[in-house]
């Protein structure tokens, strides 16, 4: 219920798109569409290990293949959580460790040590 | 549709019906004793989610009115609704407005629960930290990081360097505090060596040395002094510990005068600068800052105003190559009600409350009396005693005695409390022991209520202040003197037809200034300002005003533009019956200043003012002032020395003295201790009137006047003077009226012996010690402690003066002073003095509220360390 300090109010489209959301008087101010951005963030098996090198394409080509596994999932958990009908951006990173990179987020937020 | 169409939209009507509900809801809570009213919708019907979002779009705008939409849209997120997102959101859409005070409130209120960042989100918790970092200063001295609003921060960037400033904000800025963080910076890590604070009146100049003194805590670092003595400004300026000095414009020119013009000023701020326009005074403002620029042109100068149109106004006089920059802001920090009360028709009791908005009025209940209040005056304490029952209240009246009644009348519709607190019978206790024992404020003081006006002694008057502040005291009903330079801010203001000094009614920004007292920022979400009769033209002729910001005129400016009138004075003042002079409570002050520039610049066509002016004026002006400078043998050191006093009429005294028949040891003012001193006052007076100025008029009452003077000086106090005038009655067989007596002798202490005795007696001095060494009469020449000081403090031993060196009030040091038998001792004595003997204060008789100021004065370590 709040804007972002980020949002940009400078473009003609957003503020009438808000205009019409304010307007009683317009039927479009009942027609609200709710949109969600995600960040998901899975365990991938194809990084190197610690100091090993590794061929950028191969690991590419590896995320294609984990993605389509993972969209399955991710389809799946949104039914679970009656999301399926919202529009929903959905950035799906594969990552060494996501516990891990979890805890490093949350170190510094400051929400926890 | 750009950003700001949608922002009026909104305003207008996007959220009108919603943000109407809210706002009669919010002031509703604010207002006691208001009738139940079924038509008026609950906050349950609100779309709350839609309004907040709406509140944050609004947050964005730079606008007054769409910053108050949101401001109002937090506060009744936070004060209405139970529901704890909501409250969230609200606390963060004040975090948007940066208002971190009022989320402290709301905190300590209970209105809000703690940890309200970790019940955030990830993307709202980075964007309120992002926005705590950037909001906030670092204050060197203490490495204290400060949160702040928009218009601090601006003035903490822009006060650094070398420019002068000038900032203007509205009363509840958090203007004062952030200004005296800042000077004590400069002061501590700055260059700043010795600063001086400029206040308009004396009771401003000892709150802000308190304030000082609170906020320094260590004060051997740092000496604050508002005594215009010379020896902590030469300790500063010769490497010893740096000094802040917090002055009246008079002071700031008595210690010039007894540093033979040599006070080199590192800092000066000016407080409540848009005051260079008050009639007498402005110009001796206006003169403080030129002379103290004259000495140091290097000097850096920083203008406060509350809510100004043009703050700029005060940087045009600033010397050549010197970089101006002014700061401005006219936001809001507490939400103001403006609310008009209506009779409601054929029911004397009810009256109908309506909140007026830009441009529209907004009914908001109907509030019950108590009791049928016939006469003015009854409506006014009436409406107030029902509305503001909770306290915070304040009353404006036109006048001291109405002031007084006003008190009276509400204090009776108070119950009667069946303890009464133990500050407020200390209060009452000075008020009868200080001033007179049937003196109206004591009891009232006990019930809650107190009146408030500029005559009364400082220590009473500040003690009342602190007391409405604690809440202790609930009503306080004031005049004029609250917008002549008293902080005081309160929840609930209540007026009627306000006037400004002796009937004028008020400008639409004198109305506001007044006004925009109400609204205690980081103690109360709002304030209110209740108007009696709108309709009526006799209590508004003009109406309610509408908001406004003061215009800054200086007075020399504002006179100069009457044109021809002063010409004609200037024309006149010459001549040798100075009672017939017509105007000269308009003219003489700024004709004195005028005559001094000429003398000093040869033509005020060379003087900064002469660029604000018609040059065809200025020719006229300058041949006029010719005329009367050739006639003047005095030097403009000398004419310097007193502003607001001609040179002309220096040159007359002068000649008067020269001619004198008589011994001229008879034109001394003779020792206040010796019989005769009191026939010597009235001779001098008299000589003042006649080739000075008019100042003590009438004539008739000259021999009152220097019989007060006479006692000021003794040291009397006031108790005692006004004990004193009620015998003379009685033995008299004069009729008379208490409270007028007190508010009489109470007027001429600070009218007569500390306003235009002291003006006028030391330029009397500076002329006889010029004649003196003339005639080859050094030897009576006496400089060690000179007239003007004495007056101002109104002590003439060296112990009473050793006693306010320490930082008393003078009715404390008088106080003491009745008991202690020698009139010679130093600071180091009196301390002794005092040290052996506080413990038996108590049985002395003295009062409780004056042991507190003596034993608070010595604990502090400058003193104990002497």
């Amino acid at each position: 219920m709040l804007l972002s300090d980020k949002a940009d109010l400078s473009n003609p489209t957003l503020t009438d798109a808000l205009k019409r959301y304010f307007d009683k008087s317009s039927v479009m101010s009942k027609r609200v569409q709710y949109c969600g951005v995600g960040l998901v963030g899975f365990d991938a098996p194809f990084y190197p290990k610690d100091g090993a090198k590794a061929v950028a394409e191969e690991i590419v080509k590896a995320s294609r293949t984990e993605l389509t596994a993972w969209s399955k999932s991710i389809e799946s958990r949104l039914k679970a959580e009656k999301l399926d009908q919202m529009e929903i951006e959905l950035l799906c990173i594969p990552l060494p460790s996501a516990e891990g990179f979890r805890a490093a987020f949350l170190k510094a937020m400051g929400i926890k040590e | 549709m750009s950003l700001a169409d949608l922002h009026s939209w909104l305003l207008e009507e996007g959220i009108r019906d919603d943000l109407d509900t809210i706002t009669r809801l919010t002031v509703r809570i604010e207002l006691d004793n208001l009738m139940a009213d079924p038509s008026v919708q609950s906050a349950a019907a609100i779309d709350w989610p839609k309004l907040i979002l709406a509140g944050s779009i609004l947050a964005r705008s730079e606008q007054r009115a769409d910053q108050e939409a949101a401001l109002r849209i937090a506060t009744a997120a936070i004060c209405l609704t139970d529901d704890q997102a909501l409250k969230d959101a609200g606390a963060v859409l004040l975090g948007k407005l940066s208002n971190f005070r009022a989320i402290e409130l709301a905190t300590d209120r209970d209105l809000l629960s703690a940890d309200l960042n970790g019940r955030l989100g990830v993307a709202l918790r980075l964007e309120t930290q992002r926005r705590e970092m950037d909001r906030s200063i670092l204050v060197q001295s203490s490495g204290i990081w400060l949160q702040v609003n928009d218009f601090q921060q601006r003035f903490w960037a822009n006060a650094a360097g070398e420019r002068w400033l000038s900032a203007s904000a509205p009363t509840a800025s958090g203007k004062t505090f952030l200004v005296l963080q800042w000077l004590i910076d400069q002061v501590i890590v700055g260059e700043a060596r010795v600063a001086v604070y400029l206040a308009p009146t004396r009771a401003l100049v000892s709150e802000i040395e308190t304030n000082l003194k609170a906020l320094l805590g260590k004060p051997e670092l740092i000496e604050v002094s508002s005594l215009p003595l010379p020896d902590k400004y030469k300790a500063a300026r010769t490497g010893g510990a740096r000094v802040i000095l917090v002055f009246t414009q008079e002071r700031l020119h008595l210690l010039a005068n007894a540093l033979g013009d040599a006070l080199s000023i590192d800092l000066l701020i000016v407080d409540e600068a848009h005051k260079i326009g008050d009639n007498q005074r402005g110009v001796i403002l206006q003169d403080a800052i030129e002379r103290t620029t004259r000495v140091n042109p290097k000097l850096k100068a920083v203008f406060i105003s509350p809510a100004t149109q043009n703050p700029e106004e005060l940087l045009t006089d600033a010397p050549q190559g010197v970089q101006t920059i002014a700061v401005d802001s006219d936001a809001s920090t507490v939400l103001q009600n403006l609310i008009v009360a209506t009779q409601a028709p054929r029911q004397s009791k009810l009256w109908n409350l309506a909140l007026r908005q830009q441009g529209s009025t907004l009914p908001v209940g109907t509030l019950q009396l108590a009791s049928t209040p016939e006469g003015l005056k009854k409506r006014l304490a009436f409406i107030a005693a029902a509305v503001g029952e909770r306290g915070g209240t304040l009353v404006y009246t036109n006048g001291a005695g109405e002031a007084e009644e006003v008190a009276d009348l509400i204090s009776q519709l108070l119950p009667k409390l069946e303890s009464i607190d133990s500050e407020l019978s200390q209060l009452a206790e000075l008020a009868r022991k200080g001033v007179h024992h049937d003196f109206r404020l004591a009891p009232l003081v006990e019930r809650g209520v107190a009146f408030h006006y500029g005559n009364m002694p400082s220590l009473i008057r500040q003690e009342i202040e602190r007391l409405f502040r604690l809440g202790k005291i609930r009503f306080l009903v004031c005049t004029s003197t609250l917008i002549e330079g008293v902080n005081l801010s309160c929840r609930t203001i209540v007026v009627r037809g306000p006037r400004k000094g002796k009937g004028h009614p008020m400008e639409p920004h004198d109305f506001w200034n007044l006004a925009g007292r109400a609204g205690r920022w980081g103690d109360e979400f709002q304030g209110n300002i209740i108007c009696i009769d709108p309709e009526n033209t006799k209590a508004w002729p003009r109406g309610v005003p509408n908001r406004a910001r003061y215009p800054i005129k200086r007075e020399s400016d504002a006179v100069l533009e009457l044109g021809d009138g002063m010409l004609e004075y200037i024309s006149k003042r010459g001549q040798s019956d100075l009672s017939s002079l017509e105007d000269s409570d308009k003219f003489e002050q700024v004709s004195a200043y005028l005559l001094t520039t000429f003398m000093r610049l040869g033509s005020i066509s060379v003087a900064s003012l002469a660029k604000r002016h018609d040059a065809a004026l200025i020719t006229k002006l300058d041949q006029a002032l010719g005329v009367l400078a050739a006639q003047i043998e005095i030097d403009v050191d000398l004419a310097s020395r007193h502003p607001g006093v001609s040179a002309i009429g220096l040159q007359r005294l002068l000649d008067a003295f020269r001619t004198y028949a008589g011994d001229v040891e008879n034109l001394l003012p003779a020792e206040v201790a010796s019989n005769d001193s009191y026939d010597r006052f009235i001779t001098i007076m008299g000589r003042i009137n006649e080739h000075l100025f008019f100042a003590f008029a009438p004539p008739s009452r000259i021999r009152l006047y220097a019989l007060i003077v006479y006692k000021w000086l003794k040291g009397f106090s006031l108790a005692r003077i006004i004990r004193d005038s009620i015998e003379w009655h009685q033995n008299a067989g004069k009729a008379f009226s208490l409270p007028e007596l007190i508010r009489g002798t109470m007027e001429l202490v600070e009218q007569i012996a500390r306003f235009k005795a002291p003006k006028y007696l030391s330029a009397y001095m500076d002329v006889l010690n010029l004649h003196l060494r003339e005639i080859g009469r050094e030897d009576l020449v006496d400089e060690k402690f000179d007239i003007g000081t004495k007056l101002e403090f109104g002590v003439s031993s060296t112990t009473l003066l050793s006693l306010m060196e320490l930082g008393l009030s003078r009715m404390s040091a008088v106080a003491l002073y009745e008991k202690i038998s020698r009139d010679d001792l130093s600071k180091e004595g009196c301390v002794a003095w005092i040290t052996e003997r506080v413990d038996q204060f108590q049985a002395m008789d003295i009062p409780a509220i004056i042991i507190r100021e003596i034993r608070e004065r010595l604990t502090q370590p400058s003193n104990i360390a002497t």
